[in-house]
């Protein structure tokens, strides 16, 4: 059963990523790419489902089979989440692009060397650009060419949301 | 019956994926609270994960002496929530996007120039506090003023390489 969860998630994850390469070539709208991944999202959970269902429905009495689908969803759904989750530090990572400054320059550099040399010579500057310009993209806040913000309603509720759990979690060191 | 009823889904499975979850979350706050960490500690998180999964099947498993489609069910949908939260975790714990909403959150206007944000991160420890986590996990050592890769930190470099290129086109920080 896991077999088969592990199966249609590598399956759809790779098509979907295929996809995604060979669409962004071609469109320009990224509505289209969105919806690729929903349709490939949802086709490989109706897979998945219908796999595990068919798998172990011989082993449960009839009246458990929603109870099958139901543990299988989750368990694609939590696939997908973990496979976000890795996509965006393989994207985004700010520790791991540290290491790859760092073997790209011989596997040595000076620490002040490594923050200017950040992100293949963006620096900070271009890291702190670069956060900002996707949460302008996630519409959590403006920006014009100088300033950053003002907060948009739901970049509020974001900050508020981070900062409590921050506190409450007692997090001091953080990104 | 319901349609639930006939479904085999009056299973108390909202309870018990309450007990996993929360039993989960209540020790992750308490002992985040009591005991303050400069590092993230995902290894402890998933151990109290575990427990929390490990409490809720005894539970099904002891207590109400449940069907095994319950408990995969229950077990399952434990696991979705637990994943959801390490991803919001990760965002909470180490996110750069987070700390900027949260510094704008904190000014009169929630706005100030980009070259004031670069200064004020680039003035605090931030940087040089990553440098130092990825030195307690043995990927980098400090020789003088020099940062040097460990060769697990390059395998780990060059492993992230491969498959941020297959996944994402490529790691761009």
């Amino acid at each position: 059963m896991i077999a088969v969860v592990c199966v249609g998630f590598v399956a759809v994850a790779g098509a979907a990523r295929l996809a995604e390469i060979t669409f962004r070539r071609a469109l320009r709208s990224g509505w289209r790419t969105a919806a690729v991944f929903v349709v490939a999202a949802a086709a490989g959970a109706l897979g998945v489902v219908q796999g595990v269902t068919q798998a172990l429905s011989g082993s449960v009495p009839v009246t458990d089979v929603p109870l099958l689908r139901v543990g299988a969803l989750a368990l694609y759904l939590s696939g997908w989440i973990g496979f976000v989750e890795l996509r965006s530090l393989l994207s985004r990572g700010y520790s791991l692009r540290m290491l790859l400054d760092l073997l790209e320059a011989g596997g040595r550099l000076p620490a002040t060397e490594l923050e200017r040399a950040y992100g293949g010579g963006v620096g900070l500057p271009g890291l702190l650009d670069r956060r900002v310009t996707g949460l302008v993209g996630l519409g959590l806040l403006d920006r014009t060419a100088a300033t950053v913000g003002p907060l948009r309603p739901l970049g509020t509720l974001a900050a508020a949301l981070g900062a409590t759990a921050r506190r409450w979690l007692r997090l001091d060191l953080v990104g | 019956m319901t349609w639930w009823d006939e479904n085999g889904m009056n299973a108390p499975l909202v309870p018990l994926v309450a007990l996993g979850f929360g039993s989960f979350l209540l020790a992750h706050v308490l002992f985040w609270r009591i005991r303050r960490a400069d590092a993230p500690r995902l290894g402890r998180l998933a151990l109290l994960a575990a427990a929390g999964l490990l409490l809720l099947l005894c539970a099904g498993i002891l207590w109400l002496e449940e069907r095994p489609a319950v408990l995969f069910a229950a077990a399952a949908l434990d696991l979705l929530l637990v994943t959801a939260y390490f991803f919001f975790y990760a965002g909470i714990a180490r996110s750069v996007s987070v700390t900027i909403l949260a510094d704008l959150l904190a000014r009169p206007a929630r706005s100030l120039p980009f070259a004031n944000l670069v200064s004020t991160y680039g003035s605090s420890s931030r940087f040089h506090d990553r440098v130092g986590l990825l030195q307690r996990s043995q990927l980098v050592v400090m020789a003088g003023e020099h940062v040097e890769l460990t060769p697990r930190g390059r395998r780990l470099a060059l492993f992230s390489r491969r498959l941020a290129a297959a996944l994402s086109g490529g790691l761009h920080g």
